[in-house]
């Protein structure tokens, strides 16, 4: 039977580490996505994902569960990326960096139509000032709430909600002028 | 346009999933009679579409076993904190402990109402001696009663450093009280 959250957490807490790697398990593909997103290379993000599960590691005994561990986390990693990015002065983008994603699609025309699509919206998304492209990934890849997303970033609701509509409008000037017409 | 900004806000909220059903007749009828706003509405519906797609890579094989070997690193949870088989709260409140009887006993026997500093400055040493060794002796016991050789040295060396600390100070006192009642002392005579 899967232990919850809360039953990995109090057995980490207890001295038994090996429990952690569930948590990590459990977790790797969301807090992989948001390091990713954020990073500015495959090199970067693979780092940050470890340092995050880390730091998350660190901070178990301060995790309150009046809020969903996988919020918690999702925060600490922001948190972490955000904080090395105002580190980083150099904000070139090196999206082309990062290994296509294998397409699921069947079709082969299909596969190379979404596949540039894919690309096309990825180097939007690493083109956004972070305080628009944060919100996206949480709100987009990640599924959060408003609700999470006010509790990960501690911005008010308003704010998060005009600047995901800015980043939508922006995501779509850039499409349009990348594709010059084609279709988004 | 201040009609059609309300119903592009719409658009936003019908991608959030958070538009009423009267809203969206509103709009769904609003883009029937304008060109702008339903373009805006394919464009936004394309983009969800995209941003629906999962285009997250799946980390790195080994990831989980590189983390869990840093974490295996790092101290577990339960055992975090501790020195010399002791909790640093512990060991703080000993310290705190040790420094206030080191303190006390200082001050009894450098005889803060007994010879001035530095006149008597043998009887000061001498005293301090005795503190020494009697912290010493105290410490024996401590370690005795608390623990392994180590312990015992450790908390020996900790306490004595904290006698020699509170020694310093009373010393300090002393002799700054002595400059002061040169300073307030009226002239003789």
């Amino acid at each position: 039977m899967e232990r919850s959250d809360q039953e990995l957490i109090a057995a980490v807490l207890g001295g038994n580490q090996e429990a952690f790697a569930e948590i990590v398990a459990r977790y790797r593909r969301t807090i992989y996505s948001v390091v990713h997103h954020m990073a500015y290379d495959p090199h970067e993000a693979n780092d940050l994902f470890q340092e995050a599960f880390i730091r998350i590691y660190q901070s178990l005994d301060r995790y309150e569960s009046r809020s969903k561990f996988s919020t918690w986390a999702v925060r600490i990693a922001t948190n972490l990326c955000i904080d090395r990015r105002r580190r980083r002065r150099d904000e070139l983008v090196a999206a082309e960096d990062f290994p296509d994603i294998p397409d699921r699609s069947e079709n082969p025309e299909e596969q190379f139509i979404n596949a540039e699509r894919t690309a096309r919206l990825r180097q939007a998304i690493k083109k956004l000032p972070d305080k628009y492209r944060i919100p996206v990934i949480l709100f987009h890849q990640e599924g959060l709430a408003y609700e999470e997303m006010a509790e990960v970033l501690r911005w008010p609701m308003s704010m998060i909600k005009n600047r995901l509509y800015r980043a939508r409008l922006m995501l779509r000037d850039t499409l349009i002028a990348d594709g010059k017409g084609e279709s988004l | 346009m201040t009609k059609c900004r309300t119903y592009r806000q719409m658009l936003m909220q019908r991608m959030d999933k958070e538009l009423s059903a009267g809203d969206e007749q509103r709009l769904s009828a609003h883009l029937h009679i304008c060109p702008d706003c339903q373009a805006l509405a394919e464009q936004l519906d394309d983009l969800s579409g995209g941003l629906r797609t999962d285009f997250s890579p799946e980390p790195p094989e080994d990831a989980e076993a590189k983390i869990m070997v840093a974490i295996r690193g790092l101290p577990p949870y339960g055992h975090k904190a501790k020195t010399f088989g002791i909790s640093l709260n512990a060991m703080g409140l000993w310290s705190l402990a040790g420094f206030v009887v080191m303190t006390l006993i200082g001050i009894s026997v450098s005889g803060l109402i007994g010879p001035a500093f530095p006149a008597d400055l043998g009887r000061w040493v001498d005293s301090l001696a005795t503190a020494a060794n009697g912290i010493q002796l105290f410490m024996e016991i401590v370690g005795a009663l608390f623990g392994n050789l180590l312990d015992a040295l450790s908390r020996q060396l900790m306490f004595l450093i904290l006698a020699g600390a509170a020694s310093i100070l009373i010393l300090a006192v002393r002799s700054m009280a002595g400059t002061m009642q040169t300073w307030t002392d009226p002239p003789l005579g």
